[in-house]
């Protein structure tokens, strides 16, 4: 009998860690659908609720105020590196003149570096480089971002003989997730539009005004008063291949997958009877205040589950009545404090590696916000990829099947900050020193990977892999 | 998750094949030689999990690694363990 005992400690504690029900508290949590905004996706236990519009990175919503590349009300015309409108001849400043200068110098040096390497790689044929991994790289794009439409038509449930859809805001907030889960994004976050955060639309894009529908106004998209919400949904980004970059074989990206969940969303939306405009906020702030990510030091958003992999979060603005979501504190923006491994392999050192963030913006910093200032003249458009920075951040992690010690460090960065420099250097020491995560080995090898072996890379977000759920 | 079932059935099948085996023998056990073995078997596993997982992840470097910090002390736990109660049987 105590054999069997034994036998059986050792098979219950074998199944007690599958992800099913293990008690009937949990399968109560469940029912809290209409009543919980986050009732159908819990987040790890270490990761922190904080009020609204208070997230980890500090706002000063008294000094926040409406902001847009090179816009003259958000003094940032010709003051911003953003297609290619920074002109330093045009500051009076003489020091921040020079600094704007030599930053473009660097900017441009390691641009013509970057460059000549990829023209050296193409001509070489190289590994990564050569003409399929060009093409690889081309039909990713194939799907673009100006394929969602500004508002969708689907037969409405007055055509159908039904009423609209009605619950309560977090059931419809639980809802909208269970849907963009199934067509392919993770989670989704939910900000009411208020004065303040509706700061956090473009000016030159998007405005709000008391009408009826919404309409487009040359460039700007005119939004009904009515359509309270944003909802901002997760577009995850293969964390493997973005360690490929600079090679073609890093196609694979957040931005041409986005259109697909938005377009299945607004569709959605629309055929229950409401309104989903595609005209949304910026996506990392939003994404930051509705609580699917944090902040982080190389500016960008940064979730739990994968990193800065799991931070692209395109919105679109809805008069379904909906219960918004609240900002997250995982630790992560405390941990950036003694990590800096993104300036370690940022080329151009256009990262902060200031020990902690300032208010102090330049002009193509917001001012309000409480952040690293990124030395953008240096990074935009540097030729490095969009994700240098972020393919070394520690966070960076697959969920089922990948190594335990992810969630400890997690579990323990969520919970204290003192571990954190210990745990930084930990992470160099496992994982070496940042620099090109994969060589031309593996692009080599990429064509002849054994795909029973391999993740399958999908957006098809109701799977149960690796890549297929959460 | 089926490879951790099978990996729980096989270490509850050896805890108790041990256990067995050292009542037959008639060989006793000290609590701090049961808790030394413990955290070595633990270790172990944690180390089988994250080297296997490091390699999922195309992380060879870390795997390695994992062998070497953790799945090191894990062996040298469970030899400790192992010597301090067959020494002691050999002084019995």
């Amino acid at each position: 009998m105590k054999g069997l005992g034994l036998a059986g400690a050792s098979l219950g504690a074998a199944a007690a860690a599958a992800p099913v029900f293990h008690d009937l508290d949990e399968v109560i949590a469940a029912g809290d659908i209409k009543s919980d905004a986050n009732a159908n996706l819990k987040r790890p236990w270490w990761v922190a609720q904080r009020e609204f519009k208070n997230p980890t990175t500090e706002v000063d919503w008294s000094l926040l105020q409406a902001w847009d590349w090179n816009h003259e009300p958000s003094g940032t015309k010709d003051w911003h590196p953003r297609f290619g409108s920074l002109k330093p001849e045009l500051c009076p400043d003489t020091a921040l003149r020079g600094r704007i200068e030599q930053m473009q110098a660097t900017h441009a040096e390691f641009a013509a570096r970057v460059s000549s390497y990829n023209d050296q790689q193409w001509n070489a044929q190289a590994p990564g480089w050569a003409l399929r991994d060009q093409a690889l790289s081309s039909g990713v794009n194939a799907a673009s971002r100006g394929s969602v439409p500004f508002r969708a038509s689907p037969q409405t449930p007055e055509q159908r003989g039904v009423p609209k859809w009605t619950g309560t805001p977090e059931e419809a907030t639980n809802m909208l997730r269970a849907a963009a889960h199934y067509y392919g994004s993770s989670n989704i976050g939910v900000v009411k539009n208020d004065t303040d955060t509706k700061k956090m639309f473009y000016p030159s894009r998007a405005r709000f005004e008391d009408v009826d529908e919404a309409y487009e106004d040359g460039r700007v998209k005119v939004l009904p008063n009515s359509c309270q919400y944003s909802v901002h949904f997760v577009a995850r980004q293969s964390d493997e291949y973005s360690k490929r970059d600079q090679s073609r074989q890093s196609g694979v990206s957040r931005y041409w997958n986005n259109p697909i969940i938005q377009a299945r969303m607004q569709t959605f939306v629309a055929s229950l009877g409401y309104e989903m405009v595609n005209a949304g906020a910026m996506n990392m702030p939003m994404a930051v205040l509705s609580g699917i990510s944090e902040l982080v030091r190389m500016n960008h958003s940064c979730t739990p589950e994968w990193g800065t992999y799991g931070g692209y979060a395109p919105g679109m603005v809805t008069d379904l009545p909906l219960a918004p979501t609240k900002p997250i504190d995982a630790g992560m923006w405390k941990f950036c404090e003694t990590c800096a491994t993104c300036c370690e392999i940022c080329p151009g050192e256009a990262i902060s590696t200031d020990k902690e963030p300032t208010w102090e913006a330049d002009p193509w910093n917001r001012v309000g916000v409480k952040k690293y200032q990124q030395r953008w003249p240096i990074c935009i458009g540097f030729g490095c990829g969009v994700n240098n920075c972020g393919k070394v951040c520690p966070f960076n992690t697959k969920g089922q099947g990948s190594a335990f010690i992810h969630t400890g460090i997690k579990a323990a960065v969520g919970t204290t900050s003192i571990f954190n420099s210990f745990l930084a250097t930990m992470g160099k020491v496992f994982y070496g020193a940042p620099s090109q995560p994969r060589d031309e080995d593996d692009f080599a090898a990429f064509w002849d990977r054994d795909l029973n072996a391999w993740p399958y890379d999908t957006i098809l977000g109701a799977g149960s892999g690796p890549n297929g759920g959460v | 998750m089926r490879m951790w079932l099978i990996i729980g059935l096989i270490a509850g099948a050896a805890v108790l094949g041990l256990v067995l085996w050292l009542q037959g023998k008639a060989v006793s056990v000290k609590w701090y030689e049961w808790l030394i073995g413990a955290i070595g078997l633990v270790l172990l596993l944690f180390t089988i999990q994250n080297f296997a997982g490091s390699l999922a992840e195309l992380e060879g470097t870390a795997a390695n690694m994992f062998l070497l910090v953790s799945g090191l002390p894990a062996i040298i736990l469970l030899a400790v363990a192992w010597q301090l109660i067959a020494r002691r049987q050999r002084a019995s």
